[in-house]
């Protein structure tokens, strides 16, 4: 009553003015994730280019969504020609992980995997049997993604 | 008028103009920044230290606008709609001082010349609405009519209640009859009137009714596009200068800062500080229903404002200059 109200909103919107604000500055600081979350799904390979799928087949059957396909070497069993992942069908369930008997499959933190068109969502991690560029070398793993919290695109 | 005057005042003009666009590249800037802050969000930040050049990419985005005309447009006054719109609002600014004797015009009734000048706004507000062709344009133009011309009574009136206490209508001699004691404190319900008409007279939120973005899509500038839309925008801030500007001179002392010697430094300070109030507002309140604003001025405003004006009248009388 008699205007108490207005300028108890004034009060509210005046230490709203005042106070920090709660925004990421996105581009220019990248937010610390959590070290267990999953958000890219890649490979573990050597340095010179070999991924560490033995081609089992495990994470495809696994799989709820069908979000691997692998396309076995018809000469050596244990070799991967091309390791496909529709990423757009992905539930970030981390079910393929868990069951990769070879420890190679791993979830990194990069999240800057937006696309224009729902085709280019689906990528390759090995390439007529060579580790492509979205694969993490040894060497890359070592540091945990974006934990220095700025720095370009350091994961995949 | 010897031709020293004629140079002295013709720059004087050229300043006023330089005024009317710093003031609208700072206000640009400092209302998203203020209202960022509101929403607990930076605002610009992009452009140059904290989004300081926001205001020249906007005047670049405008600038390289095409400028739309609708087919159906009246096309002469859809032109001259924004400059109807934008030239009084500039010429009252002629006769507001900045300082004793720093005024283009010092005119004895500076005051009426004033809202005479802002009397003229909605007619530009109006044919904007009408010219562009369109159902929203128009009925946020009809609307700005009613606001304004309802608005602009209470707020005479009660500027009347300053102009009997101080006993002349020159916006100098106002100043000057609150050397000591600002008028806020002498009247504060003429004050207060004049400030709730004032923001209606600027097409502020609560009171923008022109613009009413949520009912009307942009009002009166819907169809506007480029550097016209950016003259509707110049009108608009320049009526908020010029009110808030208003304001300073009848309440706030002007260039008085008791007891810090008097200064022009002291009209700009006051100037920005009300018009960061008027953002802060925008930022605080929603938007009135139409029949409400008008319900507000004539039921409320304006009884309060000839009441006040009455008793105002009484106190001059018996204690002799108030």
């Amino acid at each position: 009553m008699f205007g108490e109200g207005l300028v108890k909103g004034l009060g509210v919107t005046g230490k709203r003015m005042i106070g920090r604000g709660v925004c990421d500055m996105y581009p220019y600081k990248r937010r610390v994730l959590p070290p267990k979350s999953r958000i890219f799904l890649s490979m573990r390979a050597t340095p010179d280019g070999m991924p560490k799928c033995q081609s089992c087949l495990t994470c495809q059957q696994t799989c709820p969504d069908h979000v691997i396909r692998i396309e076995r070497d018809p000469e050596d069993r244990k070799r991967a020609l091309s390791f496909t992942v529709d990423s757009g069908r992905c539930t970030f369930c981390g079910m393929c992980e868990e069951a990769c008997p070879y420890d190679a499959l791993v979830f990194t933190q990069d999240f800057e995997r937006a696309t224009f068109e729902k085709g280019t969502l689906t990528y390759r991690l090995i390439d007529a049997g060579i580790a492509t560029e979205s694969c993490v070398t040894a060497s890359a793993e070592e540091q945990p993604v974006h934990a220095s919290a700025e720095g370009g695109r350091d994961a995949g | 008028m010897t031709p020293r005057m004629f140079v002295f005042q013709l720059l004087g003009v050229l300043g006023l103009i330089v005024v009317l666009g710093l003031n609208i590249i700072i206000m640009d800037w400092w209302e998203r920044k203020l209202i960022g802050h509101i929403h607990v969000r930076p605002g610009p930040m992009h452009t140059g230290f904290h989004g300081i050049l926001q205001p020249f990419a906007d005047m670049v985005k405008m600038l390289a606008k095409e400028d739309v005309v609708p087919t159906e447009a009246d096309k002469l006054f859809f032109w001259a709609g924004p400059m109807i719109a934008v030239v009084p609002a500039f010429l009252a600014m002629v006769v507001l001082p900045l300082a004793p004797g720093f005024v283009l015009a010092d005119i004895g009734h500076g005051l009426f010349f004033v809202f005479a000048m802002q009397t003229i706004m909605p007619f530009g507000f109006t044919l904007i609405g009408w010219a562009a062709h369109n159902k929203w344009s128009l009925v946020g133009g009809l609307r700005s009519a009613a606001q304004l011309i309802s608005y602009e009574i209470p707020m005479l009136i009660s500027a009347l209640a300053v102009v009997m206490v101080a006993g002349s209508a020159r916006l100098t001699d106002i100043v000057d009859a609150q050397a000591t004691v600002w008028y806020v404190f002498k009247l504060p319900v003429a004050f207060a009137l004049f400030l709730v008409t004032a923001v209606a007279e600027m097409n502020r939120t609560p009171f923008d009714m022109t613009e009413a973005e949520s009912e009307l899509v942009a009002g009166i500038h819907t169809e506007y596009a480029g550097m016209k839309f950016g003259l509707v925008m110049m009108a608009e801030y320049t009526a908020m200068l010029v009110g808030s500007w208003m304001i300073v001179l009848l309440f706030l002392g002007g260039w008085n800062l008791w007891p810090l010697p008097p200064s022009p430094l002291w009209v700009v300070l006051k100037v920005y500080l009300l018009q960061s109030f008027i953002v802060w507002l925008r930022g605080t309140y929603p938007r009135l229903r139409m029949d409400r604003i008008m319900e507000l001025s004539w039921k409320y405003l304006i009884p309060a404002a000839l009441a006040n004006l009455l008793a105002v009248g009484v106190l001059v009388i018996v204690f002799k200059g108030f």
